[in-house]
């Protein structure tokens, strides 16, 4: 076999090598893509749950066991002073919306991944029609926001600076306001 | 034609031959993973639909246009049982999107799985989504597990078939979803038998939560 021939061969055997490297590439990626859409459904299960879960609580430690007024407002819990309160420990020992903010939760799920749920509360200001802010003035409207994320949910579309694909995050959000049957 | 040209023809058969071998595999492999994953999106999307029906469904429990009508939301769970749940709702019409005002009962339940023998699969069933009186039509999403647990307000659970069925406070859905055929890629790494491809689904959710607003 001449020098040429030799080129060629080399040649054939390096294009076929880069086809099989970017069919297996493009394999992988689209598996990865199935994968992380079957977690984002798992995640979204379990975002929703914790936020209807937060939907049974009282809308406040000042109104678990009785009600207040509108210009009662300044009763309710300092936004600084939100998180679990004294000998509460999960969902189960929660009385009120705003004990879930700083809430963690890590769950494993049979033939998924491993997720972790996180819960942020905020007082919310409402200006009619439209406008709704977040606000650490006391108000008798609280927005939960919940992020699920998973070290196996990547988001391969979005990269960081060194080009590494980032971890995505699902966020849910509900406006929790006090009302009462008079 | 000399030797060296025989033995030149010979090895480039070789190399031919080779590489047809490999681009062959390559074009079955890839053909079998494109199925697989067409497969698998299937199985995804008709959990998604069995669960976005299912939310949209059971938010609506004890809901009615007309509140009067439901004296209690704790009244709205008729029979509670583990695959089986009956309950008042009020459907939209496509005059009144927002119900009609009438009390209208939804039933949930799935069906043996012999009513699936004809699939591969020995654990799928029908899901039957009944509204009010109507003769039940089952449909075939692929669902193996529906399968849900009641608790009270203290987070205790609820014996099934719940007897007091206004103690509920909570339910926990769980579906799983699988496909009919078996396909030969998917493996059980703890058995190394193939499974069917699966998705999962579970979700908490509130009964009655007009009733907790204080």
């Amino acid at each position: 076999m001449g020098l040429g021939q030799t080129l060629l061969t080399i040649m054939a055997l390096m294009l076929m090598g880069r086809l099989i490297l970017t069919v297996n590439r493009t394999t992988l990626e689209t598996g990865s893509t199935k994968d992380v859409a079957e977690y984002r459904i798992t995640a979204t299960s379990l975002g929703v749950s914790l936020l209807e879960s937060a939907h049974d609580l009282a809308f406040d430690e000042a109104t678990v066991d009785t009600f207040l007024t509108y210009s009662q407002s300044s009763a309710l819990t300092a936004a600084a002073s939100f998180g679990k309160d004294l000998g509460e420990t999960d969902m189960s020992t929660f009385d009120d919306i705003d004990d879930v903010h700083g809430y963690i939760r890590i769950d494993t799920i049979p033939n998924s991944a491993i997720f972790m749920s996180t819960a942020t509360v905020q007082y919310l200001s409402v200006t009619p029609p439209t406008t709704i802010t977040t606000t650490t003035t006391r108000t008798f409207n609280k927005l939960i926001t919940v992020y699920v994320t998973s070290p196996y949910m990547v988001d391969y579309a979005t990269v960081d600076s060194t080009e590494t694909p980032v971890q995505d995050t699902l966020k849910f959000q509900s406006v929790f306001s006090y009302w009462y049957f008079r | 034609m000399g030797s060296q040209t025989i033995l030149d023809l010979i090895a480039s058969s070789l190399v031919f031959g080779s590489l047809m071998l490999i681009a062959l595999r390559l074009n079955g492999g890839t053909m079998e993973n494109v199925q697989a994953f067409r497969e698998d999106i299937l199985v995804q999307q008709n959990l998604v639909a069995v669960s976005q029906l299912l939310e949209y469904d059971f938010r609506k429990i004890a809901y009615c246009k007309n509140y009067t009508v439901i004296s209690s939301p704790t009244d709205a769970i008729r029979y509670a049982d583990t695959s089986k749940i009956v309950f008042w709702t009020d459907f939209p019409t496509t005059t009144q999107p927002y119900g009609d005002g009438v009390l209208d009962s939804m039933t949930y339940y799935v069906g043996p799985t012999s009513e699936l023998s004809v699939t591969p699969n020995p654990y799928d069933r029908l899901l039957y989504r009944v509204e009010n009186d109507a003769t039940p039509i089952g449909v075939n999403m692929g669902v193996t597990t529906f399968n849900m647990k009641y608790y009270d307000a203290l987070h205790a659970e609820l014996s099934t078939p719940v007897d007091s069925c206004q103690l509920i406070q909570y339910m926990q859905i769980t579906i799983q979803v699988e496909h009919p055929v078996k396909w030969t890629k998917y493996y059980n790494t703890a058995t190394y038998d193939t499974v069917y491809q699966s998705a999962f689904w579970r979700q908490v959710r509130l009964v009655a939560k007009n009733l907790n607003n204080r």
